[in-house]
């Protein structure tokens, strides 16, 4: 693929990401707005449980909540929304040969700017209330390192439930697993010392510690962390558009049969 | 383009039942020359459509070879793969943009298509509002300016009201004056026998005929 290629590859991928949200929006009565109430309602139902029915101890838990919802929605709803895209591409995949990776990668681009919409709201909110610090000229670095987390499962997802389309239940339960191992409600540092690595082998676990380690206390964010998941994000998706390239007939079998 | 001996078989696999083989295309050998215009006809499930995707390269065959012998081709059915929760604008700016047009001269050709069309204001609409045969005139109309070497049609004549279907059958007349190959797939022999001077004939997978259109048509009414 050419650079120009790839280039105008991307262009689409922009744009078809922006229309999918269009269209996402209009299919609902309160259209934009549950970009917002998405969280917000997944927030509430944390809250309630854990101020009311089993009361967490930890002060500014809200913000502690809402950091980790925000974050973890955003990857949900990327790797969540490439599970059934190449079959979701089925009308297109049959009539015209393009690189499939642009599916799944219009899914996370969708789940981006929705993300965007509402991790500016976010950031408004908790900079209002607790103040600006300088770590949060990092937030870029951290939210450039999250999308390419993002892409590169929800890649590898898309791939796998092409090939055995049973996976997608398989994801759909695995994220549920994951969002209770990620620490959206709880922090891995009050997990018991022998757990707290394994749980930290879990990037999304880690990602939103570093989240709220910039917003919450002001403090720098791992960089060579960081850098250790944007390297191998980059390379597993590397290694993934080769894949793709090469079982590409196959995979269209798969969408068509 | 030229097309020796391809197989095509489609498996469904599953854990509780064996996988049970559907051959799409068996044996199959075409030589496709720049300028030919052949018509494929068959009965429903023949293989018409899987032959129209081998030759846009969208499927690998099974068995035997493929040589596009350098020329391009472009695939056009009714099922376009146009997004119905968007806009017929939207979607033409799309189709565009997949054809390799930028944004903007994909945006530029927004309003010939509209106009070849004949949607008016619906073309502001979502597509899932629309018709079967509106659908099928977004599609013909947003693809009819494509110039690829083989021009790959599936059934994309009937649709639309008797205006229309006038008017694209006039615009793909124009196409079929042109030097560049046509491999047009339809139910309708007597469109067939007007537009194409030859004909292949797929049953079963199988070629049945390929040749003279009058000959091709006789032996398939003969069946």
């Amino acid at each position: 693929m050419t650079l120009l290629m790839a280039a105008h590859l991307w262009r689409y991928t922009v744009y078809r990401a922006g229309l999918n949200l269009i269209a996402e929006a209009s299919r609902y009565y309160l259209g934009w707005l549950w970009w917002l109430l998405e969280p917000l309602a997944m927030t509430g139902v944390f809250f309630v449980v854990f101020t009311y029915l089993r009361p967490s101890n930890m002060e500014g838990f809200t913000h502690f909540l809402i950091v980790g919802v925000t974050m973890w929605v955003w990857f949900a709803n990327g790797v969540g929304n490439a599970t059934d895209t190449l079959a979701g591409a089925r009308g297109l995949i049959s009539q015209m040969r393009l690189p499939k990776l642009l599916f799944p990668a219009i899914a996370v681009m969708s789940a981006t700017v929705k993300q965007g919409f509402v991790f500016a709201i976010v950031l408004a909110f908790i900079g209002t209330v607790r103040g600006v610090a300088l770590p949060w000229g990092f937030l870029p670095l951290l939210a450039f390192t999250q999308f390419a987390l993002i892409l590169a499962v929800a890649g590898t997802v898309a791939f796998a439930c092409c090939w055995i389309r049973d996976l997608r239940f398989v994801v759909r339960s695995g994220l549920t697993l994951l969002m209770f191992c990620s620490g959206l409600f709880y922090s891995i540092d009050s997990l018991p010392a022998n757990w707290q690595d394994l749980f930290r082998l879990n990037p999304m676990a880690v990602m939103i510690e570093q989240y709220r380690a910039v917003l919450l206390a002001g403090a720098m964010p791992d960089l060579l962390w960081c850098a250790k998941v944007v390297v191998g994000s980059v390379l597993w998706l590397w290694a993934l558009r080769w894949a793709y390239a090469r079982f590409d007939l196959q995979l269209t079998r798969r969408v068509i049969a | 383009m030229k097309l020796s001996s391809v197989n095509v078989e489609f498996c469904e696999r599953g854990l509780f039942r064996a996988g049970e083989a559907v051959t799409a295309l068996r044996d199959v050998s075409i030589h496709i020359r720049p300028g030919d215009k052949i018509g494929v006809i068959g009965a429903n499930g023949a293989g018409k459509s899987t032959l129209l995707r081998v030759m846009a390269g969208v499927l690998k065959p099974d068995a035997g070879v493929v040589d596009d012998e350098g020329m391009s081709s472009a695939f056009l059915s009714l099922s376009a793969g146009f997004d119905a929760e968007l806009t017929g604008v939207h979607n033409i700016i799309m189709h565009g943009m997949l054809m390799g047009l930028t944004r903007r001269q994909a945006t530029a050709r927004v309003a010939a298509v509209a106009d070849m069309s004949g949607l008016g204001e619906a073309i502001h609409r979502r597509v899932s509002t629309y018709s079967t045969g509106m659908r099928g005139r977004l599609c013909f109309s947003s693809a009819v300016d494509l110039d690829p070497d083989i021009l790959l049609l599936d059934e994309i004549f009937s649709v639309g009201d008797q205006d229309f279907r006038r008017k694209s059958e006039q615009v793909m007349r124009e196409r079929f004056q042109q030097d560049k190959a046509i491999v047009y797939v339809s139910h309708n022999v007597n469109m067939v026998k007007r537009l194409c001077p030859r004909a292949i004939w797929i049953d079963h997978g199988r070629i049945r005929a390929d040749g003279d259109v009058d000959d091709v048509i006789a032996a398939y009414r003969a069946k």
